[in-house]
């Protein structure tokens, strides 16, 4: 009943925000800043998927973002590929890292972190270095002009938001939720359950992977010029993670409120004055990592009111 | 070629001990991983910088005003944060995210006061003061600034070994490090001797900060995060939670990197970031580590 | 041995589990007959939690063999165990904290049983046998430590287990509690499920088992009755640390 109850809540949000997107570009003309806005909560959703349900912080989840990016890109230049079928094979090539960098799942808490982190940088080096500039341009980024089309993937955008946010809906309210849950509160209790660990938290990396790699496509896309050191930044790692933190991990509204404020909030103040938002966020962090870990959503919770 | 890559890769290696040294320190205390320990190196370097400029102080004199500050900035650091999160569910990952916060917060004030500027002293300071410019060791030359680099951080270690094995409170350190809950019972003030751990580890990452002009070049803002990355990688390399492991971490990190740059050098950038993976899905407890996974 | 060879479940032959140079089993052997209580005893660090671990697949041996329903299961990894039809509870419960005592058992039931039919009633069977309905959405940190041990004991029980290993579930028991346990162990057994016990208690050991094997520096050092064992020559030495 319960689950029944949340996945139609859940829907419901969902179409409440396409709605929303599709109608705000009619009475707010910054489209740049809604297509980011879009952006962050399906990274946001993704990376809930693996660190809201599954205990996993992937510090270097920008890996699959950049990754997800060239690989559109290098679809269109090499193979000439229609930009939403590039879209795709973004995610494709980013879920690929992801299989390479199933290993890491072996490790737990900061260890992960940490080398998942060391994984994206790699990946970074790799992409922007100068021997490889017949393939990826190096450090000089790629230019899609030919294709630049503002307006299409703007939906192409709203649908990966969607979908990432369907995906979390489905993982929340079913038993396959209840097994991520289970690895994140203690491995070796959820393999005497019966849950085969290293399957499931892969297919939850994979999905997790896929998502920020069909935006990363998509982000290629709309902004048709961009560098290694654009896809590549920490800073979209750091983003999202601190997005869903304050938030609330492991739901699916708490991913999307933690980008609406703090995304609006840092184009507010953070494209012009950076080290002042800078400087906000890092004092929201230790504020939430020390007196509201599991995020604003947390004192609903603790209320009794259940947020979907 | 091979002899300079060798020796050079030495001379930088003790260099990277000591960047990695307070990360393990405090890792060894407190099974904490001070994300922040970066930007500690990079305040050790803008503090250089700043009295330098402002009263023309050779670095040397900077090093025990360096300690100093940042000793006793890491003992008040440790009371605000640590024991509080000591007591939650999950202190190994809040405390990660936490210290994530404290080097965003640090970035953002370096920036406020120094703007967002590539720093450097002179690097020919060493060489007025001493009167020499280069130095020759087997048949390869260095510049002297590299010679007392290596001589402070050699000192550095000496210290620190003599606190951790011949003072009471590197034996109640050592303590702790063993057992933390046992070292409570038998009567340690844990708190106050993790609190100058914490503080030494946090001194050791300023004086990699006083001495990193001259070892990896100009300093900047957003330096913290790459060098904790390398940090990491070599106390992985040597071994985790054994500070003096550090050391030989940081020879085996000097003498690969300076390989690369003599034989691959378009590649080095990548190098301790591979090197990281590779060692920690072999063996995450570092190299010459005992096992100290899942703590 | 005049015990039926073909009754037994579980066959352990010559198993060695090494911590460094520490060899916590040191070649043990044994059998546990299918549906009886085989109880384990033996002096701290005679091997009997390794043991348990190691047939849950939650540790690798270093040699040896585990054989069930006549099958090789050594070092298989512990979801397949679960899924052949062992499970095992911990001496510290380990439940899922953060879930509560209905999803614990949920997850169980779901992931934990070959057989995927019937997943609601198993839930309420297991919640049910622990006694623990009315607390079936309370979460599993707000549980006393007696209510997590029988949440742990649910979560085995959902999977289904023929063959359930008990890990000290008597300590810190008040005499009212020990007896209710005595009871839901009995009653598995009725329904067929074998199980072997780890136990300090010899009075508990005493209430449910058929018989019992003692351990000592990871090797199995008598096997019979109770009352036998207590007039044991080595298994007093053992027990006396003389």
């Amino acid at each position: 009943m319960y689950r029944k109850k949340g996945i139609i809540y859940g829907l419901g949000i969902t179409l409440l925000v396409i709605v929303l997107f599709i109608f705000l570009p009619n009475i707010y003309n910054n489209t740049s800043f809604l297509f980011n806005l879009m952006l962050y909560m399906a990274l946001a959703e993704g990376l809930n998927i693996i660190y809201g349900f599954t205990g996993y912080l992937p510090f270097g989840y920008v890996g699959f973002f950049g990754a997800g990016a060239y690989s559109a890109a290098l679809a269109i230049l090499f193979l000439h590929f229609p930009p939403l079928i590039a879209v795709l094979v973004g995610g494709i090539g980013a879920f690929l890292i992801g299989i390479i960098f199933i290993p890491l799942l072996k490790l737990s808490g900061a260890y992960f972190a940490i080398a998942n982190l060391a994984a994206s940088q790699a990946l970074y080096y790799i992409v922007a270095n100068p021997n490889l500039e017949k393939i990826t341009q190096g450090p000089y980024g790629i230019s899609l002009a030919n294709i630049y089309n503002p307006q299409v993937s703007y939906y192409v955008m709203l649908s990966i938001l969607a979908f990432s946010m369907v995906t979390v809906i489905f993982i929340r309210f079913s038993d396959y939720g209840l097994a991520l849950l289970s690895i994140k509160e203690d491995r070796v209790s959820a393999s005497l359950a019966g849950i085969n660990v290293p399957r499931e938290r892969s297919i939850a990396w994979g999905l997790s992977s896929f998502i920020a790699g069909l935006s990363g496509g998509v982000y290629a896309w709309y902004v048709a010029v961009f560098y290694p050191t654009t896809v590549f930044s920490l800073e979209i790692s750091v983003f999202v993670i601190v997005f869903v933190l304050f938030g609330g991990i492991g739901t699916l509204v708490g991913p999307l409120i933690g980008s609406l404020v703090l995304y609006s909030f840092y184009n507010f103040i953070g494209i012009s004055t950076p080290q002042y938002f800078q400087l906000s966020y890092g004092l929201l962090i230790i504020i939430f990592a020390l007196f509201i870990p599991n995020g604003i959503l947390s004192i609903f919770e603790k209320r009794g009111i259940h947020v979907p | 070629m091979l002899s300079y890559a060798l020796i050079g890769g030495i001379m930088y290696g003790l260099y990277f001990g000591l960047v990695g040294m307070g990360l393990n320190l405090i890792f060894g205390v407190m099974r904490m991983i001070n994300l922040a320990h970066g930007d500690f190196i990079m305040l050790g370097a803008f503090l250089t910088y700043w009295l330098y400029y402002l009263f023309g102080f050779n670095p040397l004199i900077v090093i025990p005003i360096s300690i100093v500050v940042f000793l006793v900035f890491g003992f008040l650091m440790y009371y605000v944060f640590v024991p509080k999160l000591l007591h939650s569910k999950d202190p190994e990952m809040l405390s990660f995210i936490l210290f994530f916060g404290v080097s965003q917060v640090i970035e953002a004030i370096i920036i406020l006061f120094f703007g967002n500027n590539q720093i450097s002293v002179p690097s020919t300071i060493f060489a007025k003061l001493f009167n020499v410019s280069t130095f020759t060791l087997f048949g390869n030359t260095f510049p002297i600034s590299w010679l007392v680099v290596s001589v402070a951080c050699i000192v550095a270690f000496v210290l620190i070994y003599v606190y951790f094995f011949y003072t009471k409170l590197g034996y109640a350190t050592r303590a702790i490090m063993a057992n933390r809950h046992e070292a409570l019972v038998s009567g340690i003030d844990v708190n106050k001797v993790s609190a100058i751990a914490f503080g030494v580890g946090i001194a050791a990452a300023s004086l990699a900060g006083v001495m990193g002009f001259f070892m990896i070049g100009a300093a900047f803002p957003s330096m913290g995060t790459d060098l904790t990355t390398i940090s990491f990688t070599i106390i992985v390399l040597g071994a985790l939670g054994n500070p003096l492991g550090t050391v030989i971490g940081g020879l085996i990190y000097g003498v690969a990197i300076m390989l690369m740059q003599t034989y691959f050098s378009s590649w080095t950038n990548v190098l301790p970031y591979l090197l990281l993976i590779f060692v920690i899905l072999i063996k995450p407890e570092g190299l010459l580590g005992k096992a100290v996974r899942n703590v | 041995m005049s015990r039926n060879e073909n009754g037994a479940i579980l066959k352990i032959e010559d198993l060695i589990k090494k911590f460094g140079n520490f060899r916590a089993l040191d070649g043990v052997s044994l059998e546990v007959d299918k549906g009886k209580i085989i109880g384990l005893a033996g002096p701290n660090g005679s091997g009997k939690t390794t043991l348990i671990n190691v047939v849950s697949g939650v540790y690798k041996s270093n040699d040896g063999r585990v054989i069930f329903n006549g099958e090789e299961i050594t070092n298989i990894d512990s979801h397949k165990i679960v899924h052949k039809g062992i499970n095992r509870t911990f001496q510290i419960p380990k439940p899922l904290l953060g879930l509560t005592v209905e999803e614990n058992i949920r997850v169980a039931a779901v992931y934990g049983a070959k057989d995927k039919g019937k997943i609601e009633e198993r839930i309420e069977y297991s919640l049910s046998t622990i006694g623990l309905v009315d607390l079936r959405f309370k979460k599993a940190e707000s549980l006393t430590s007696t209510q997590q041990k029988l949440l742990d004991l649910g979560r085995a029980l959902a999977t289904n287990p023929k063959l359930l290993l008990v890990d000290e579930i008597a300590a810190g028991l008040t005499q009212k509690e020990l007896k209710m346990i005595a009871d839901m162990l009995l009653g598995l057994k009725e329904k067929g499920v074998t199980l072997m016990v780890v136990e300090h208690l010899m009075g508990f050991l005493d209430m449910i088992t058929d018989e019992v094997v003692i351990m000592n520096a990871g090797k199995e050092i008598f096997r019979g009755s109770i009352r036998e064992a207590s007039n044991n020559e080595e298994v007093i030495r053992v027990f006396l640390g003389g």
